[in-house]
């Protein structure tokens, strides 16, 4: 090819992945171009709040203890929510793998680190197309100018627009989608410390199944979380675009539900709302995975779809596969070859680690757990209220007759079929991720 | 921003803890003959900042995109692919401060 390259790799998008796979191209001593929209780092970027530490102990191996972390996770949280119930199964640890974040501190803490390697910025600017020449991307076209470029990393997150341009991606179906909505609540350290027994920099999160659907209407497929930071907790209703759809009920409303929990509201009491936010989260997995190259380029974290939404994990994965396509890209101008024939690589690559292993273990758990959303979020989660009831409520007709009327009640609402299905859906979830 | 304890936040009240870096042309585009036989009108639920929003007597949805977060929700759930959302400018659009 005779274009002139203006850098060795451009990368499009300033988050973790991007910037993962710019420190790994600029540790071999290789120009990359780092574009991003955004007038800051960061703040065009939201999730629930915790990162894996393992990809990072990667990335920075002497100093990845330095990070802005707030808190570390040191206890899990499983809630079921009825309507003024709940139940709570706790993991309690010494140890934590995973501390929560704010993404405008950790993103541009990152994208400094990148800066000290030699990794140029550009910033305040949109990619608004890819360049091709004969079947190969060889650079972007952003709203000021043409920049070219051996290959072209597409980091650009979920709403991933210049993906589903070169035909790498197609459109995202409403039930391969989460939609996140938050809200960070400020409260005083000592408060939380006190409310959720804490030390300093430590940190709780909490799952929540059930409760989001009033009587009558649809039950979403929704879960809600929450996560302690430093001065501030962080509350939200992840919910999948095809219930957003289907129950017509809009997404703010099943986080302020949330709120108005006691289990919740209790927590939160006092505190101030300082920011609401939404982003979306791809859900589709194994099964929904794009093509992750071409020739000149390569796909990374969100926008790949690399999340593995049964854990929560992202940010992990993003990372991991931004090293990844570092590496290759800093294979591919070794060998000066920047088609598809050396970066399959990358596909190879992947598909060695955890990030496609995981995603390949939980392949269809999110699709069979949505076809029994009423099973998980509220049939079970009443039973289980039922069942609480009973155990710690006295009774003077005695507790054998408690039981009994549990169980027959238990079996009237739901017909063996239903039971059934139930059954076969959690067996074959367990099996998917065992076998 | 508002106490938690108060009674419940509306949008309104949400969209006004954000920073927004307006631009004065929109992002957002809608293609008004597919909105005119849309039944579902979906638009008006599942956007989490309420840019799409219904004026009575009229089929086609008002389109507040200086409110839009940038979920990319509508480009993926509007049922008649209406929707037309390009990223705002560089530098323009929502400013999270605690993502």
């Amino acid at each position: 090819m005779d274009i002139k390259s203006d850098t060795d790799v451009i990368v499009v998008g300033a988050g973790p992945s991007g910037i993962a796979c710019a420190i790994t191209i600029a540790k071999k001593g290789n120009k990359v171009l780092v574009i991003e929209k955004a007038s800051d780092f960061g703040v065009k970027n939201m999730f629930g709040g915790a990162v894996y530490l393992e990809s990072l102990k990667e990335l920075f191996p002497d100093d990845y203890q330095n990070l802005p972390y707030e808190r570390f996770l040191k206890s899990h949280n499983y809630v079921i929510l009825n309507d003024e119930n709940s139940v709570c199964v706790s993991y309690n640890s010494k140890n934590s793998d995973s501390a929560t974040i704010t993404r405008y501190s950790f993103d541009t803490y990152l994208a400094q680190k990148a800066m000290d390697l030699g990794v140029y910025f550009i910033q305040n600017t949109t990619v608004e197309d890819l360049i091709l020449k004969d079947g190969n991307v060889v650079g972007v076209k952003t709203e000021n100018e043409e920049i070219y470029s051996k290959i072209v990393v597409l980091a650009e997150g979920f709403n991933s627009i210049l993906s589903e341009k070169t035909g790498l991606k197609k459109k995202t179906e409403p039930k391969d989608a989460i939609l996140g909505v938050k809200e960070t609540i400020r409260l005083s350290c000592e408060l939380i410390n006190e409310r959720f027994q804490l030390q300093d920099n430590e940190g709780k999160m909490f799952q929540f199944f059930g409760g989001l659907a009033k009587e009558n209407e649809d039950i979403p497929f929704a879960l809600g979380f929450m996560y302690t930071f430093k001065n501030a907790v962080t509350i939200g209703v992840g919910v999948s675009m095809k219930s957003l759809q289907d129950c017509k009920v809009k997404p703010y409303e099943y986080l302020e539900r949330l709120k108005e929990k006691p289990f919740v509201k209790n927590l939160l009491s006092d505190g101030e709302v300082i920011e609401y936010s939404a982003h979306s989260i791809p859900e589709g997995g194994y099964n929904e995975l794009p093509k992750l190259y071409s020739n000149g380029v390569l796909l990374t974290g969100d926008a790949a779809n690399l999340v593995d939404s049964v854990h929560f994990e992202g940010t992990n994965l993003g990372i991991k596969s931004g090293i990844i396509a570092g590496e290759v890209c800093n294979m591919a101008i070794i060998k000066n070859d920047y088609s598809k024939k050396t970066l399959k690589e990358y596909k190879k690559a992947l598909y060695k680690t955890f990030v496609i292993k995981d995603l390949k273990t939980y392949k269809d758990v999110i699709q069979t757990l949505f076809k029994r959303k009423s099973s998980i979020f509220s049939f079970y989660p009443k039973q289980i209220d039922e069942f609480f009831k009973l155990w710690t409520s006295a009774s003077n007709k005695g507790k054998k007759q408690g039981y009994k009327t549990f169980l027959k009640e238990f079996f009237f609402k739901r017909s063996l079929i239903e039971l059934i299905k139930d059954v076969i859906s959690f067996v074959k979830c367990l099996i998917g991720a065992i076998v | 921003m508002g106490d938690i304890d108060d009674k419940k936040q509306s949008v309104e009240d949400k969209l006004a803890t954000l920073k927004f870096i307006c631009d004065n042309e929109t992002h957002i585009a809608l293609i008004k003959d597919k909105c005119r036989v849309c039944k579902d009108k979906n638009c008006i639920y599942f956007c989490p900042a309420g840019v799409y929003a219904l004026e009575t007597n009229s089929d086609i949805p008002d389109v507040h995109y200086e409110n839009c977060l940038e979920c990319g929700t509508c480009r993926i759930s509007c049922p008649m692919e209406a929707i037309e959302w390009k990223s705002p400018k560089g530098g323009k659009g929502v400013r999270y401060r605690f993502g």
